[in-house]
């Protein structure tokens, strides 16, 4: 029992969407940084896998050493290249780019495990309760549909019916697996139907059962995650932490905003880590006293 | 009453129309259309002053201080800029050469006239050959060969089939005309220079055009005639009437009319607009034909008054500046390997380290290795494949002189319409100041653009693979779409905007290129200029 596990799911997304939207609109590397570290960390807290930090790196340095061969802007020429060059600024902002990227894709793998699919049915369903329920319905088919060809691939194997001796044998059964999944995807779908209609789906109003109350935690973090939002976003609209890249890396004349942006954003970035480590803590705390 | 009133008057718009296109195309080909011609393009050269006030002001392109030096005129005004080109001691052998015999043709005498004829001279290439015989035959003399020798050198480049060309089997119409030119004072007085003069006239009849012109570069344009012109006045050959050089009773003249547009002036392609080395040339070949009437050639001047230009000319020690440039290539290949093999080395490093962390994380399937093999390769193939510099090395290196030079052309890098809005637009607007730099056969705007980069320390940043598909992105920084997504680079040649990419259009002597800035697809740019 964590935080987000209990708190309130349009805090939650709310809480993800700020996030990411933040570093995306104000496109500071500072900002961008301790997205990253934040996100990292609290993705690491959440139990996510190790070898997304590698991905990580990797991704890092290939956008790094890739940019600088499609975007010759910038003024400070490390290396001529074929007649073109290659500045440090263009190097700055692959490296840049991709920890931003990387930065909204960890906040969401993190949160993506505290926004399951019943509470997105539930985020949705207040919005289009159709669009919602084929939300989910889809969510809940493409692992399916994966778990069934592995069934079915077993079941060939099995049998003595799978190929894999080469690729060539290898691709003859997977379209077979793949064949025995569509078809059995297409009956499933007539049966799920059916199914449905006749325990009355469509027939009347639909009422909704919501397990999710709104505490006064949740109240308080609401408060928190927009008033520490919408310092940097209010900061980046107005254009006073603008990071100009091209032709010269400049950093905004205007030093306090960035470091009002900077410390409200970063507070942002670092309370789901100390939310969830208050847990642990706590939860420590118990079983040693016990 | 209304309608044959219109009738009226369109006939008259035909009519007049065809009188003028019969008068543009007919009764040019004699000696005083010859004249009518030259005072045409002189008057709108000079803008209706006075020729010897236009003189003055100094700004006089090269052909027209050759013709009218045998004028009346002085030319001291004029002197200054050749003069200080001169003494700067760069450019093309073929350009030193070509300035020290303006620098005759203006009326003055320096040692530098007999000591440029020294310079590279057993390098100097054909078009350097050729005004270095221009500047023996104006009395002036080598250290390091005589008139003779340099007239066999000449002749040993004769190709099979009796002309000229800087590359190649096939005789160019312009090379050819150009030697014939240099040639020209020793017909008569030298058997070997005769006959092949006669050969290579006989050459330029055969390749001219039905309608009178001549080909050369690409296609016909008015300079190949203007030489072919200057050429046949020199040799004492009459182009207006003699047999080889008219074609179904068109002459050379007939040719250029093609090109002359209602003002007098001439374009370099039919159908296109007013272009200054065009008008040049065909002012100068119009006035060799009326000196020929005199018995005077275009490139031979009168001695008699020459005054000594008191100046020292001579440029910081050529010497050295060979021994330099041949010290620092090797230096600067070396430098440019080492850090590519540093690259390869750190890409081999990786690869390696890779390697080891497969096999420590029992990674061992062969997918794992022939994955890394793949990225590799690409790896190393680019790296193996590409040319690295440091900017050390790449710019600030002035290019060598071209021995296959067809002349000079002037390039200008400019930014007025943002100059001073970005840390990479200079305040005064002027990225690359203009200067002149030799250019061969076949070379584009943007070869001159790279070259300007690297004299001028600027980075020209570029998308394409050649072959027409070059479009220049960035200049010093400056990059396309930083003002707004119709703002970037555009280049013009001789003022006229060009509608091709910059690697496909080819430059010719005299030209003029300007790459400016705009911000609204080249609607801003004529208004900064004007």
């Amino acid at each position: 029992m964590t935080f987000f596990t209990v708190c309130h799911p349009a805090v939650t997304a709310l809480y993800v969407l700020l996030l990411s939207l933040t570093v995306s609109v104000a496109f500071h590397p500072l900002l961008s940084l301790l997205s990253f570290c934040g996100g990292a960390l609290f993705y690491t807290l959440c139990g996510g896998k190790k070898r997304m930090h590698v991905y990580a790196c990797l991704f890092i340095a290939a956008m790094t050493l890739l940019n600088p061969l499609f975007s010759r802007k910038g003024t400070t020429v490390l290396l001529v290249l074929n007649g073109n060059p290659v500045t440090a600024e263009s190097l700055f902002f692959g490296a840049f780019s991709a920890v931003t990227v990387l930065a909204v894709l960890y906040w969401v793998s993190a949160f993506g495990r505290f926004l399951t699919s019943d509470r997105l049915l539930y985020l949705f369903g207040a919005v289009s309760p159709k669009a919602g329920l084929v939300f989910s319905i889809a969510l809940r088919y493409l692992p399916l549909l994966g778990r069934r060809a592995a069934a079915v691939r077993e079941a060939a194997k099995a049998n003595g019916l799978y190929g894999d001796g080469n690729w060539i044998d290898r691709f003859r059964s997977e379209v077979q697996v793949f064949s025995a999944v569509t078809t059995y995807a297409l009956e499933k779908g007539v049966l799920t139907a059916d199914s449905m209609e006749a325990r009355g789906i469509g027939v009347g109003r639909r009422t909704s059962y919501t397990p999710f109350r709104f505490r006064r935690a949740d109240g308080a973090l609401l408060a928190f995650v927009l008033v520490a939002a919408a310092v940097p976003l209010t900061l980046s609209f107005t254009g006073g932490i603008a990071f100009t890249f091209y032709p010269v890396l400049t950093t905004p004349a205007d030093g306090l905003a960035v470091w009002g942006a900077v410390l409200t954003y970063g507070a942002l970035c670092a309370a789901p880590a100390i939310l969830y480590g208050r847990e642990e803590l706590k939860w420590k705390r118990l079983r040693s006293a016990a | 009453m209304k309608k044959t009133l219109s009738l009226l008057l369109v006939c008259l718009l035909f009519l007049s129309y065809n009188l003028t296109g019969a008068a543009a195309v007919d009764g040019e080909s004699t000696v005083g259309g010859v004249q009518g011609v030259a005072d045409e393009i002189l008057a709108f050269e000079t803008r209706g002053q006075d020729v010897q006030t236009w003189l003055s002001t100094g700004e006089v392109g090269s052909g027209y201080l050759f013709a009218l030096a045998h004028g009346e005129y002085d030319l001291s005004a004029c002197v200054d800029a050749v003069a200080a080109r001169l003494a700067k001691g760069d450019g093309s052998a073929a350009s030193r050469r070509k300035d020290a015999l303006l620098l005759l043709a203006c009326g003055f005498d320096n040692p530098i006239c007999d000591a440029v004829l020294d310079e590279n001279a057993d390098a100097q290439g054909i078009m350097g050959e050729i005004f270095s015989l221009h500047l023996l035959n104006n009395g002036r003399r080598a250290a390091s060969f005589t008139q003779a020798e340099l007239t066999d050198r000449l002749l040993d480049r004769r190709l099979s089939d009796g002309g000229w060309a800087l590359a190649g089997e096939h005789a160019d119409v312009d090379v050819t005309a150009m030697v014939l030119q240099a040639l020209a004072p020793q017909v008569g007085e030298n058997p070997a220079v005769t006959a092949a003069c006669d050969a290579a006239v006989s050459l330029l009849g055969t390749r001219q055009n039905p309608n009178g012109g001549f080909s050369g570069f690409g296609g016909e344009n008015p300079e190949s005639t203007a030489q072919v012109m200057i050429a046949l006045s020199s040799l004492g050959v009459d182009c207006l009437t003699d047999a080889r050089f008219v074609k179904d009773g068109k002459t050379v003249m007939d040719g250029l009319a093609l090109y002359r547009l209602a003002d007098g002036t001439f374009c370099h392609e039919a159908g296109g607009a007013y272009n200054a080395t065009a008008t040049e040339q065909v002012f100068a070949a119009c006035e060799s034909v009326l000196l020929a009437a005199q018995g005077k050639r275009l490139y031979v001047f009168d001695d008699s008054d020459l005054r000594v230009l008191p100046m020292d000319l001579a440029p910081a020690s050529t010497e050295t500046a060979t021994e330099t440039t041949t010290e620092t290539a090797p230096d600067g290949a070396r430098r440019a390997l080492s850090l590519k093999a540093v690259l390869l080395i750190a890409a081999g490093v990786l690869t390696a380290a890779a390697v080891v962390f497969l096999l420590v994380t029992k990674r061992r399937g062969w997918k794992h290795f022939l994955a890394l093999g793949l990225v590799a390769a690409a790896v190393f193939g680019f790296l193996a494949f590409s040319h690295i510099d440091t900017p050390a090395d790449y710019f600030g290196v002035s290019p060598a002189a071209k021995e296959n030079a067809v002349g000079t052309v002037t390039i200008s890098v400019r930014c007025d319409t943002v100059a001073g809005q970005s840390p990479a637009a200079p305040a005064d607007g002027v990225i690359f100041a203009p200067q002149q730099f030799d250019v061969a056969e076949g070379e584009t705007v943007f070869d001159l653009l790279t070259e300007a980069s690297r004299r001028g320390g600027f980075a020209v940043a570029s998308r394409g693979v050649g072959g027409g598909t070059t479009y220049v992105t960035g200049i010093n920084g400056l990059d396309e779409f930083a003002f707004g997504e119709l703002s970037g680079w555009m280049y013009t040649v001789n003022g006229v905007s060009v509608d091709v990419a910059c690697d496909r259009c080819t430059l010719h002597d005299g030209d003029v290129v300007v790459w400016a800035y705009t911000r609204s697809i080249g609607a801003d740019l004529t208004e900064v200029s004007a």
